[in-house]
C-alpha cells in the first residue's frame, strides 16, 4: 500500500516538474536573433476568418524570417483583459474599441508609438479626426483599425412588410427621432415586432443615449478655470431626451418586451426579423456570420435629427501596443500590420494580402459597401487602393447605403472627454428604471444621474 | 517527504513504550509534515494575494501601479458614493432570500428522499441533476425561462393557464428573488446530497429503540435527526450565507446589475470598479469591506454555535 | 439477527423513520404517497429545463426563434449536431477537460484529505491556528485576491517562472479548498479515536494509519468531495479562461464562452447540449457508489 502511494506521488512530483520545465522552455524564445510577438484576437479555429489569418502568418515567415508569430486567441473580455494588462501579460498588438481607449492609456495599457506611426507614415496617412481618437498629450497611442459613424440599421423586409418603400424602391427612413416613433409604430402594427430596439446596458445604452441626448441640446460636462469637472446635464433637454425613450415603451410601445439589451441581443433580434431599427455602426458583419441574416436585408441610413441637430458619434476598433513591448517587437507588429496591408504603403504586395480580407468577406456573404462615410485614409496612394478593392469585391446594392453615405449635415460629435464609462453606466440605471417602471419621473431621474455622476466620478477625479 | 516519515515510523516503532516530549515532538512533526503542502498552497494561493489586495487597497493606484499611499481614502470614496448603501442592502436582500428559499427547502427534501423505499436512484439522480451542468449553460437556461413578454419559457406556461406575461428579472422589487431561485435550482441538489447522506449515516438502532419507547414520527424529527442533521446545517449556512454574500457571475450574466441597479451586490460592484472602469484600488477596498462584514457575520455564527455546543 | 438488519440495509427499503410496521396503516400510507408526489413535482422541476435544452438543440433555426417558444419541438435537425460538433471541435476541448478534472480531483482528494485529518485527529501544536486562518479563508471574496493571484501565476514567487497556458494553477487551486477540508474534518471526527489508538498500540506511525485505516473507511466521503470536484472543475470559467491562452488547451467551458460569437443560437443550444452530456454520464455511472456509500457524520457497523 505504501509503495503504491509513493509512486502516485513520485508520478505527480515528475508530471509537475516536466509542465513547469516546458513553462520554461516557452519563456526563452528571444535568444538568437529571433523576435516573437505576440497577436492577440487571433481568429479561434471554429472562425472562418482563421484561414485568413493562417495565411498572413506564412506570408510574414517568408518576408522575416526572423519574426516569429505567436497567435493569441483568447477573446476580447473585459475581465481577462484587466488582469492580463495588470499583470503585463497582454499580447503585443491587441485590438480594443474606442470607447476603451481613454481609459487604457489613463492606466498605462498601451505604449506610446508616437515615433513608430510617424516613422511608418500613419500620423501622415490617418484622417486626423480618428487620429485624435488615439491621441493624447500630443502622443499616440494606437492605430485605427475600422472607423466608423453610428447610424440607424433598417431591416429592409420588415420596412417592405409595413409597406415604408419609395416609389423608386428605396425604403423611408425616419429623419429626426419623432419621425423615427411614427415609423417604428408602422412597423409595429404590421408587422406585431418592435419597431425599434434601444440598448440598456452593459454601458451601451448610455454610450447610444449620449448620441441621442446630443441631438437634443444635451451638454454632459464642462471644465471651468480651476480645472474642476462640473455634470451639466440636469436640464430640461435631458429630461425631454430620457422621456423619449419612456414614450418609446409606455406610450407608443414600439421597444421589444425584454428591457435587458445590450448590442449582442440587438443583432439577435434585428437578424431574426424581432426589431426593425437600432442605432449601430455597420458593416455588422455578426448580423451575416453569427446569425445568417440576409446581406441584402441589412439597410443602413444615417441618426435621426433632434431639436437641436443630427449628432453622431465615432464607432470601431482600434489597434494597441502592450506596454510591455520591446522596441524590436515594436517594429515586427508594425511589419506585421504592413504584411496584413494596414498600412499607408501600400505596395503590389500587401495590397494583395490586404484583399484577402475582402475577399473572405465577399464569400462569407458579409457586406462589403462601396464606400465608407468615414474614410481611414487620407492619402491618395492608399485611398485609390481601398476604392478598387471595394469596388471589386463589393456585394451589397448601393442604394442600401446610400442614405448613409451622404454626411452632409450630421455633425460628428467627441465622445465625453472624462469618465465616459461611467457616464454610461449611470445612463443605463436611467434608462432601465423609465423602461421597466411606467410611473418614473423622469426629471427626478435626470436630476438623481446628474448628481450620482458629479458625486461619484467628478468630484473624485485628480 | 514519505521517506521522512518512514523514518518517524521507524523510530516510533523502536520507542513506542516510551511516551513524553520525544513522541509528543515526533507526533507533531508528522502532522506538520501532513499539513505543510496545504499551508503552501493556502499561503501561495489565498494568503499572499489577499495580503497584497489588502496592501494595494490603501494606495492610489494608476492601472496595477501603486502611485502614492493614500490610507483609507479608497474605503471613503468607496463608501460615499451614493450607490453604496443600496448595494449593501441588495447584497443582504440576496442573503435574506437565498436563506429563505435555498436553506430549509434542501432539508426538507432530504428528509423525503430519505423515505423512499421505490425508485431511490431516479429521485436521487433527479434532485442532483441541475449540480452537474456548467454554469454559463444555466444562466443561458435561465435567461430564455425568465424572458419577458411572449417569448419567455415560463410566461409561455403562464400563457397556458391564463396568465398575463410577467416582466421575471425586469421587476426591480423581485429581481434579487427570481436571480435566486436560478441559483438554488442550480446549487440546492449538492445541499441535498450532503443532508441525505448525514441522514443515511444515523444509526438505524436509534429509531428502533425510539419505537420501543413509544416515539411518534415527530420525535423521531425532533430528538433524533434534528440533532444529526444539525452540525452539517451550520456549516452548510454559514457556507451559504458567504457564497451568496458574494454573488456576481448571475446578475453579470443575467441583469447586468440592473434594472436601476436593483440587484447590484458588493461583489459586482467590485467587478465593475476593476473591470469597467480599471480602479483596481477601489475594487481592493470594497473587497476588503465585503470580508469585514462576513468577519462579523461569521463571529456571530461561530459564537452561537459554541453557545450551542456548551 | 444483525446479519439480517445488515442486509436489509444494504437492499434499502427503509432508510427513513416511517418503519416497515408504520407503513401498512392507511394513514401512512397517504403520506408516503405525498412524499412521492412532491418528489416528483421536485423533480418535474429539476428536470424539465434540462430537457429542455436537449429538446430545443434539435430544433431548426425558425422553430427556435418562433413566439412563443414551443416546448414540445415539431421540427428536427440532427444532421446540426454532428456540423457543430465539428466546428466547436469538442473532443479536444473535452479532453483538455478531463486532463483538468483528473489534477483536480487528485489534488483534492489527496492534499484535502491529509489536512482534514490531521486537523481532525493528529492536532499538532499550532495547527488549531492553522485551521482557523484556512476556515477564515472561505470569507475572503475573490474581488480582493483576483488580480493579485493572477499576478503571481505570471510570475510565481520564489520560483520565478510563468505558469499561466499550463493546468498547473488550475490543480493547485483544487489543493486548498477550505471547504472540502471541514468536510473531511467533520468525516474524520465520526471515526473513534479508539481504532487510532489501537493501531498505535500496534506500533503503526500516523501516516501508516491514515493510508492503512482511515482511507479506507472514508471511500464516502471521497466520493462526496470528488464529485463536487468534477462538477466544480468542469464548469469553473473564470480562471481556465484567464490562464489558457491557447485555444488547443482550453477546456469545454471556456469553449462555451468563446463560442457564443460564432454560432446563432439554435446551434449555441446545441453545444450546451454538449457541454451537459459528459458530467452527465459520469454522474449516472457513479451515482449508485454516490448514492449508495455517501453518509457523513457517522460510520455504518
Amino acid at each position: 500500500m505504501r509503495t503504491k502511494m509513493k509512486k502516485c506521488v513520485s508520478l505527480l512530483l515528475t508530471g509537475t516538474m516536466i509542465l513547469s520545465l516546458s513553462a520554461l522552455a516557452g519563456c526563452k524564445n528571444e535568444k538568437n536573433g529571433t523576435v516573437s510577438v505576440t497577436i492577440g484576437d487571433w481568429p479561434t479555429s471554429s472562425d472562418s476568418n482563421a484561414k485568413v489569418y493562417e495565411e498572413y502568418k506564412n506570408k510574414m515567415k517568408e518576408k522575416y524570417p526572423n519574426i516569429e508569430i505567436i497567435p493569441d486567441q483568447s477573446t476580447g473580455n473585459a475581465t481577462s483583459y484587466v488582469a492580463r494588462a495588470s499583470s503585463g501579460q497582454l499580447p503585443n498588438l491587441y485590438v480594443t474599441s474606442y470607447t476603451e481607449i481613454a481609459n487604457a492609456v489613463k492606466s498605462g495599457f498601451c505604449a506610446d508609438i508616437t515615433d513608430y506611426s510617424t516613422k511608418f507614415g500613419y500620423t501622415q496617412s490617418i484622417n486626423p479626426l480618428v487620429l485624435d481618437k488615439v491621441t493624447y498629450d500630443k502622443k499616440i497611442y494606437g492605430i485605427p483599425s475600422t472607423a466608423y459613424a453610428l447610424g440607424l440599421a433598417c431591416n429592409k423586409k420588415m420596412f417592405e412588410q409595413a409597406g415604408l418603400v419609395n416609389e423608386d424602391g428605396s425604403l423611408q427612413y425616419p429623419s429626426t427621432y419623432e419621425e423615427m416613433i411614427e415609423t417604428a409604430a408602422k412597423i409595429k402594427a404590421a408587422t406585431g415586432q418592435a419597431g425599434v430596439v434601444f440598448p440598456t446596458m452593459n454601458n451601451q445604452g448610455g454610450w447610444i443615449f449620449t448620441c441621442l441626448a446630443w441631438s437634443y441640446g444635451v451638454k454632459f460636462m464642462e471644465q471651468d478655470e480651476s480645472g474642476t469637472w462640473k455634470a451639466t446635464f440636469d436640464t430640461n433637454e435631458c429630461v425631454q431626451a430620457l422621456q423619449y425613450i419612456k414614450d418609446l415603451k409606455w406610450k407608443h410601445n414600439v421597444l421589444p418586451d425584454n428591457a435587458f439589451i445590450d448590442v449582442t441581443e440587438e443583432k439577435k433580434l434585428f437578424a431574426s426579423d424581432q426589431a426593425a431599427m437600432y442605432i449601430i455602426h455597420p458593416p455588422e458583419r455578426m448580423l451575416v456570420k453569427t446569425y445568417n441574416m440576409d446581406k441584402n436585408n441589412i439597410c443602413f441610413a444615417r441618426v435621426p435629427e433632434g431639436p437641436a441637430g443630427r449628432y453622431t458619434l465615432m464607432g470601431g476598433n482600434v489597434y494597441m501596443i502592450s506596454p510591455q513591448s520591446t522596441p524590436e517587437q515594436i517594429d515586427a507588429v508594425f511589419k506585421f500590420l504592413d504584411v496584413i496591408g494596414h498600412t499607408p504603403n501600400v505596395t503590389d504586395e500587401t495590397s494583395e494580402n490586404y484583399e484577402m480580407n475582402y475577399k473572405h468577406d465577399y464569400e462569407e456573404n458579409v457586406p462589403v459597401m462601396k464606400e465608407t462615410a468615414f474614410p481611414l485614409w487620407i492619402n491618395e496612394a492608399r485611398t485609390s487602393v481601398d476604392k478598387a478593392v471595394r469596388n471589386k469585391y463589393v456585394n451589397v446594392p448601393d442604394e442600401n447605403f446610400a442614405d448613409y453615405s451622404n454626411f452632409e449635415d450630421v455633425m460628428v460629435h467627441e465622445e465625453e472627454p472624462v469618465c465616459a464609462q461611467e457616464l454610461y453606466s449611470i445612463l443605463d440605471s436611467g434608462i432601465q428604471e423609465v423602461l421597466t417602471d411606467s410611473n418614473a419621473d423622469c426629471g427626478a431621474i435626470v436630476k438623481r444621474m446628474a448628481k450620482d455622476f458629479q458625486v461619484n466620478h467628478l468630484d473624485k477625479l485628480d | 517527504m514519505i521517506s521522512c516519515t518512514d523514518s518517524v515510523q521507524r523510530t516510533f516503532i523502536h520507542k513506542k513504550r516510551k511516551k513524553g516530549v520525544g513522541t509528543i515532538f515526533k507526533q507533531n512533526i508528522t502532522g506538520w509534515l501532513m499539513l505543510l503542502p496545504t499551508v503552501i498552497f493556502a499561503y501561495f494561493i489565498i494568503w499572499r494575494p489577499t495580503f497584497v489586495g489588502f496592501y494595494d487597497s490603501l494606495f492610489k493606484m494608476n492601472g496595477s501601479a501603486l502611485v502614492s499611499f493614500t490610507g483609507l481614502k479608497n474605503y471613503i470614496d468607496v463608501i460615499t458614493d451614493t450607490n453604496f448603501v443600496t448595494v449593501l442592502g441588495n447584497t443582504f436582500k440576496y442573503t435574506f432570500w437565498s436563506l429563505v428559499i435555498g436553506f430549509v427547502p434542501p432539508v426538507f427534501i432530504a428528509m423525503l428522499l430519505n423515505e423512499v423505499r421505490k425508485g431511490k436512484d431516479f429521485f436521487r439522480i433527479g434532485v442532483y441533476l441541475p449540480v452537474v451542468l456548467p454554469g454559463i449553460a444555466v444562466y443561458m437556461l435561465w435567461y430564455y425561462m425568465y424572458l419577458p413578454g411572449t417569448s419567455g419559457l415560463l410566461n409561455t406556461f403562464l400563457g397556458k393557464v391564463g396568465i398575463s406575461p410577467y416582466t421575471w428579472l425586469q421587476d426591480q422589487n423581485l429581481a434579487i428573488v427570481w436571480i435566486i431561485i436560478s441559483m438554488t435550482w442550480h446549487s440546492m441538489g449538492g445541499t441535498v446530497l450532503m443532508y441525505l447522506a448525514t441522514l443515511q449515516g444515523i444509526n438505524r438502532e436509534l429509531y428502533e429503540a425510539a419505537e420501543i419507547d413509544g416515539a411518534k414520527i415527530r420525535h423521531k424529527i425532533r430528538y433524533i435527526m434534528l440533532p444529526h442533521i444539525y452540525p452539517v446545517a451550520l456549516l452548510l449556512l454559514i457556507r451559504q450565507i458567504i457564497g451568496v454574500f458574494q454573488v456576481m457571475e448571475q446578475p453579470l450574466t443575467m441583469t447586468g446589475g440592473g434594472p436601476n441597479g436593483a440587484t447590484t451586490s458588493l461583489a459586482l460592484l467590485a467587478y465593475k470598479y476593476a473591470f469597467e472602469y480599471y480602479k483596481f484600488d477601489k475594487a481592493m477596498a470594497t473587497g476588503v469591506i465585503t470580508f469585514l462584514i462576513l468577519c462579523v457575520l461569521t463571529g456571530a455564527y461561530l459564537v452561537i454555535e459554541k453557545k450551542l455546543n456548551d | 439477527m444483525r446479519l439480517r438488519k445488515k442486509k436489509a440495509l444494504q437492499e434499502n427499503t427503509a432508510t427513513g423513520i416511517i418503519s416497515d410496521v408504520d407503513l401498512r396503516s392507511p394513514a401512512y400510507k397517504i403520506v408516503y404517497g405525498c412524499i412521492i408526489a412532491i418528489l416528483i413535482v421536485i423533480c418535474i422541476f429539476t428536470i424539465f429545463p434540462t430537457l429542455w435544452i436537449f429538446m430545443s438543440a434539435f430544433k431548426d433555426m425558425k422553430e427556435f426563434l418562433s413566439v412563443p417558444p414551443t416546448i414540445i419541438p415539431k421540427s428536427f435537425e440532427p444532421g446540426k449536431v454532428i456540423e457543430v460538433w465539428k466546428i466547436a471541435r469538442f473532443g479536444t476541448h473535452l479532453k483538455n477537460s478531463a486532463i483538468i478534472i483528473a489534477g483536480v480531483l487528485i489534488c483534492s482528494v489527496v492534499f484535502n484529505g491529509m489536512a482534514g485529518y490531521v486537523f481532525s485527529k493528529l492536532k499538532p501544536l499550532g495547527s488549531g491556528l492553522v485551521y482557523k486562518l484556512i476556515f477564515f479563508t472561505m470569507l475572503l471574496p475573490t474581488s480582493m485576491n483576483l488580480i493579485p493571484l493572477y499576478a503571481e501565476f505570471v510570475k510565481f514567487p520564489i520560483l520565478g517562472i510563468n505558469l499561466t497556458g499550463t493546468y498547473i494553477p488550475l490543480w493547485m487551486m483544487g489543493a486548498i479548498s477550505a471547504f472540502n477540508i471541514l468536510l473531511f474534518r467533520s468525516f474524520f471526527n465520526s471515526i473513534p479515536t479508539s481504532i487510532i489508538e489501537a493501531a498505535r498500540m500496534d506500533g503503526a506511525s500516523d501516516f501508516g494509519i491514515f493510508i492503512k485505516i482511515i482511507l479506507p473507511l472514508s471511500k464516502p466521503i471521497v466520493m462526496v468531495v470528488s464529485i463536487f470536484a468534477i462538477t466544480g472543475a468542469w464548469g469553473d470559467f473564470l480562471w481556465p479562461f484567464m490562464i489558457l491562452k491557447n485555444e488547443m488547451l482550453q477546456p469545454v467551458s471556456v469553449m462555451l464562452y468563446n463560442i457564443q460569437a460564432q454560432l446563432s443560437a439554435d446551434k449555441y443550444m446545441v453545444v450546451m447540449m454538449f457541454s451537459i452530456v459528459p458530467p452527465l454520464i459520469i454522474f449516472l455511472c457513479l451515482s449508485k457508489q454516490i448514492m449508495g456509500g455517501v453518509t457523513i457524520g457517522g460510520v455504518k457497523g
